[in-house]
């Protein structure tokens, strides 16, 4: 570097420190204040319940303009004082995860939705979504309410919104998209203040809650932070199994057309309209051809279905495969794993807590009552021993980890049964292809005409008499139309039919023969044990299984010395 | 008797709960609701003075008394709710200069049976009893004495029912002019209650302590009589159901009152009770009574030392009207309205969790909110009078109308991101009580077979003859946070209907 540049740097940290409002010497941070720390986050937390509180009463567009912005500043604030303050890295966990309403790509999601009228026909009025209300809840609790009860539901609410609501320009793969690349990554964020909380054992916070007539207080301490912690980590895992799989569901042409279509056929006014088609014949007489079809929506709707289900098994690659290599779910089974850990830190601590009082929202009483509901004598044999809430969680623990042996008696003559249930592998060795597990089938009418019809023609005299029905009225209209004087009838009648049996057939091996499920009691499987899921099961046993849960007549003779086989 | 366990389903906390809520739902007809309703019924035998009873009877005397209640209740979705309360006591008491004797023995026995409580397959039944018996020791000094009295009485009563039971008397008199009387007892009973819900059953013990004092100042003016008293009563009481459950509840309640008897003079005194006041005024006139009564209640339930039930001044009042005119010395005609209201504007708070376990996970919790309802009888009737030589016999009929409103607005804890952020939504029923039609018959008859040794039996029935049904009142939500407002469809309100009967006898042997 020769003398110019030096000299050019030189004069550029001269600038740079001039323009700086702090001399560059100085220490922006504060000496550390615990309580100060403690007084700020206190105050932004209550500031960040009363911002949620309110949402309830906000409107879509208000909704989507909501900034945590004051209480982010609070919260960073207080950081300032203590650099790992309890309360300060829980606000702004919980704010990681509320901020997701910033998300223009969720939001877009939303808007799709909305716009959706359910067809062109705008039939249906547009669905009411936001992002709060995506948990398949109570509407009045929001996103982030009854956690347990959203991570349980999740896979439920996903296939359900994806079958009866999205729009053509919104598919599943995309919302699988928008959680990997937006959702998890907040609740990483949000986890990794967590953590930091974890390690603040000593963290508790006193709130008010305006009742309308007064007010309430209560506390919060590490019993409900942990379990918190617990419901964001069972969140993460549930979203992360969300994204495991590709569950799109498209027709021919890779769009959800379909959705259009079948809300057209279920929401047409004129479905069951006649068609009529009066000739003049003169003396103010006419003559009638009439056209009426039977289970013709129907029929319709389920022909569309089953092109769909036959479309995505059989020729559309990658449905029902793992998408990613199988991270997903690696990753939901240790955050399910961390879920049970913390929900024991949480009973652990609030067993031994100190300051147990009325104000806490989840109390000893609390988990004392839950331990009385165990151990009932009438319970199965993998819970009869169990007599407190840490049994359910280890025994939970257990199953997610490894294989567990059940030995129950089932069915009702009370049968004694054992098999091996392995879950883990199901997150450790995940199924590439779930339709590699179907039982052995074949389509039988790949073609699509999945629906077939009968034909009546039927002609008889009005003798002049009058004739009213339903009918078209236009291409798109219908009503009573009314004819005071017909003379001859033309009745062409239309009965559409499914028959279920016809277009799939269970087959006994791969390109075997059709077999009937009420003969052979169970499917033929390429792997009875699916996957490793009941590594002991074979054929035979899943058949024994069979007997017991729904003996054959002939199984069980009544004797009054018991059973004979 | 093999006691099965909803534990699964978190019910175990309900009988004692369900049984409380019930009874004080339950108020019958103001006909009965000289006290606030149940309590005397719950918690034991009848308030009453001593040293007032005693002044009524001869020097010395033993008296026998029994008498039988029984009101039914009839709701629609409680459908049937039936009080019966047995009670027998021996009395003997003598004078002895300045001096009081006396013992007093007694049986008690309440049952209650109530029937539909969730299923028709559900129901519960109680009982309390009450056996116990106690020496009396009075004192009483009649001269003048400092602050002008003329008259002074003191008893004392201890005694036991199982456990302790003591009671003091204090009764100040100012020639005719004034007195002044309190009473204070202490005593411990149990109850107990045995609900079945789904073929399982929960029987629950609940032992209380009692606390109670009564003291009332009487002005004897001409025309014009003025009463003004107080009370207090507070009990307490753990109980459990199996050895886990644990439920403590305590409740007090003050009240204040007053009365105001006006005469007409010539008025002629009709009394129902001739027991307790045998003296009557001959000839026409008209006799116009006000009484009114202010009682505060508080209420706390708990469950292992977690309060989750506490109702904080719970107002009650009961002011009563009635006017007699007599018209001939054996005959008389009164109407009169009587309220009973009751109102609460606190924050009183009912968390549900006791009742499903799983509301853990939402910590749900109601409040009460405002609560204002009160029960109107209005009534008319007759009176007559029988009276020859040794025989007193009076019989009144009156026909009563109820009907009752009811507003409540409740608040209810909705978790917002549990378990930190909680939000309260805001909402509000009415309900009213059309009109109820019952007739009510007092009869009692006297026998004096000497001045100290009489026969007295009187009886009361109350027969509805229509329940006017009642409507369902606006309901709405709205939120606690100013947010959406919105209604829900008024529901049905509850059909009811109140009866019963109760009847008394009492046989004095004095001189």
């Amino acid at each position: 570097m020769n003398w110019f540049y030096r000299v050019l740097a030189l004069l550029v940290c001269v600038v740079c420190a001039a323009c700086s409002n702090n001399p560059v010497s100085e220490d922006k941070t504060p000496p550390e204040n615990p309580t100060k720390a403690n007084q700020i986050a206190t105050e932004g937390f209550t500031a960040l319940g009363d911002a949620l509180a309110a949402l309830n009463s906000a409107s879509n567009s208000e909704l989507r303009n909501v900034r945590f912005n004051s209480e982010r500043s609070q919260f960073e604030e207080a950081l300032k004082y203590q650099a790992n303050n309890g309360v300060a890295h829980l606000g702004l966990a919980i704010l990681e995860i509320v901020e997701l309403n910033y998300s223009s790509d969720i939001w877009a999601v939303v808007d799709s939705l909305q716009s959706w009228g359910c067809g062109p026909q705008g039939i249906l009025p547009p669905v009411e979504l936001t992002p709060f209300d995506l948990a398949p809840v109570d509407a009045r609790h929001m996103l982030l309410g009854r956690q347990f009860q959203l991570a349980v539901m999740l896979p439920v609410a996903t296939s359900t919104r994806m079958a009866a609501a999205f729009p053509a320009n919104v598919t599943v793969g995309k919302v699988q998209d928008i959680i990997t690349n937006t959702v998890i990554p907040a609740l990483n964020r949000s986890i990794k203040h967590l953590d930091i909380v974890e390690k603040k054992t000593g963290t508790s916070l006193h709130l008010t809650v305006q009742t309308g007539h007064g007010t309430e207080d209560i506390v919060i301490d590490m019993g409900e932070i942990l379990v918190f912690s617990a419901a964001v980590h069972a969140l993460r895992s549930g979203f992360s199994a969300a994204t495991a799989y590709d569950e799109d569901v498209f027709d021919h042409d890779g769009t959800y057309d379909w959705l259009d279509q079948i809300c057209y056929l279920a929401n047409d006014n004129c479905r069951y309209a006649w068609t009529v088609d009066a000739t003049d014949i003169g003396g103010g007489m006419v003559d009638l051809k009439i056209f009426r079809t039977y289970d013709d929506t129907s029929t319709a709707i389920d022909s569309i279905w089953i092109d769909l289900a036959h479309y995505n098994m059989e020729t559309r690659t990658g449905f029902l495969s793992l998408r990613n290599g199988g991270t997903p779910l690696s990753n939901a089974q240790t955050d399910l794993l961390g879920t049970l850990t913390r929900l024991e830190s949480a009973v652990t601590f609030i067993r031994n807590r100190q300051n147990e009082s009325d104000q806490n929202v989840i109390k000893l009483a609390d988990l004392t009552d839950l331990d009385s509901g165990l151990g009932d004598p009438g319970a199965p044999n993998f819970a009869k021993n169990w007599t407190k809430v840490e049994d359910v969680i280890a025994f939970i623990q257990q199953v997610l980890s490894g294989p567990v042996v059940f030995n129950e008696e089932l069915g009702s003559h009370h049968v004694p049964f054992t098999w091996t249930v392995n879950l883990s592998t199901l997150y450790t060795n995940p199924v590439p292809d779930w339709n590699t597990l179907l039982p052995y089938h074949r389509w039988n009418i790949p073609g699509g005409a999945w629906r077939t019809s009968v034909d009546s023609l039927t002609t008889y005299n009005n003798s002049g008499y009058e004739w009213w029905n339903y009918a078209h009225t236009g291409p798109h209209s219908c009503g009573f139309v009314y004819y005071p004087s017909v003379n001859d009838v033309t009745l062409h009648q239309r009965w559409w039919s499914f028959d279920g049996a016809s277009f799939f057939d269970l087959l006994d091996g791969p390109n075997g023969n059709p077999v009937d499920l009420q003969t052979a009691r169970f499917p033929y499987l390429p792997d009875y044990t699916l996957h490793g899921l009941f590594p002991d099961m074979t054929r035979a046993r899943w058949l024994e299984l069979i007997d017991i849960l729904d003996p054959p007549a002939s199984m069980y003779l009544v004797s009054g010395r018991g059973r004979s086989r | 008797m093999a006691v099965h366990d909803n534990y699964a389903h978190g019910e175990r906390r309900r009988p004692f709960a369900a049984f409380l809520i019930a009874a004080l739902l339950a108020i019958p007809s103001a006909s009965w609701a000289v006290d606030i309703p149940f309590t005397q019924l719950f918690f034991g035998r009848q308030f009453r003075s001593l040293l007032e009873d005693a002044a009524h009877y001869p020097a010395s005397f033993v008296s026998a008394e029994g008498s039988y209640w029984d009101i039914y209740h009839e709701r629609r979705n409680l459908r049937l709710q039936d009080y019966e309360q047995k009670m027998g006591a021996i009395t003997a008491i003598t004078h002895r200069g300045h001096l009081l004797l006396g013992v007093s023995a007694w049986t008690d026995r309440l049952s209650l049976e109530q029937e539909n409580l969730y299923t028709d397959a559900d129901r519960l039944t109680g009982q309390r009893e009450n056996n116990g018996a106690k020496g009396i020791a009075g004192y009483s000094l009649a001269r003048d004495l400092p602050l002008g009295v003329s008259r002074m009485d003191a008893l004392a009563a201890a005694g036991g029912n199982g456990a302790f039971l003591g009671e003091l008397e204090l009764q100040l008199f100012w020639n005719d002019a004034a007195s002044f009387l309190v009473v204070g007892e202490t005593m411990s009973n149990a109850l107990e209650v045995d609900e079945e819900i789904n073929g399982s059953r929960f029987p629950f013990r609940f032992p209380f302590d009692t606390d109670r004092w009564f003291a009332r100042f009487q002005l004897n003016t001409q025309p014009a009589c003025i009463r003004a008293w107080g009370l207090y009563e507070g009990n307490s009481g753990s109980g459990d159901a199996v050895k886990e459950f644990e439920n403590r509840v305590w409740w007090q309640r003050y009240g204040v009152g007053a009365s105001l008897d006006y005469h007409l003079e010539p008025a002629y005194r009709l009394q129902l009770t001739p027991h307790l006041s045998p003296g009557v005024t001959r000839g026409p006139g008209a006799r116009l009574r006000v009484d009114y009564t202010d009682a505060t209640l508080d209420l706390a339930m708990y469950f292992q030392d977690v309060r989750y039930m506490h109702l904080d001044d719970l107002s009650i009042t009961n002011p009563i009207v009635r006017l007699d005119v007599v018209p001939l010395p054996w005959l008389s005609f009164f109407g009169g309205w009587e309220r009973l209201h009751a109102e609460h504007h606190g924050d009183s708070f009912f968390d549900v969790w006791p009742f499903t376990i799983w509301d853990v996970f939402t910590a749900r919790r109601y409040r009460v909110g405002d609560f204002d309802t009160h029960l109107d009888t209005w009534f008319a009737g007759a009176a007559g009078r029988l009276e020859k030589k040794r025989f007193l016999g009076e019989l009144s009929t009156r026909f009563e109308w109820w009907s009752s409103d009811t507003d409540l607005e409740w608040l209810e804890r909705i978790d917002v991101l549990f378990p930190f952020f909680f939000r309260y939504e805001s909402h509000q029923r009415s309900w009213s009580l059309g009109s109820d039609y019952a007739v009510q018959t007092d009869v009692a008859v006297w026998w004096r077979f000497t001045a100290a040794m009489w026969l007295r039996v009187s009886g009361r029935a109350t027969v509805p003859i229509a329940a006017g049904g009642s409507a369902g009142g606006g309901a709405g939500d709205g939120s606690g946070g100013g947010g959406s407002a919105g209604g829900t469809p008024a529901t049905p309100g509850t059909n009811s209907t109140h009866g019963g009967l109760i009847g008394t006898a009492e046989i004095v042997i004095g001189r």
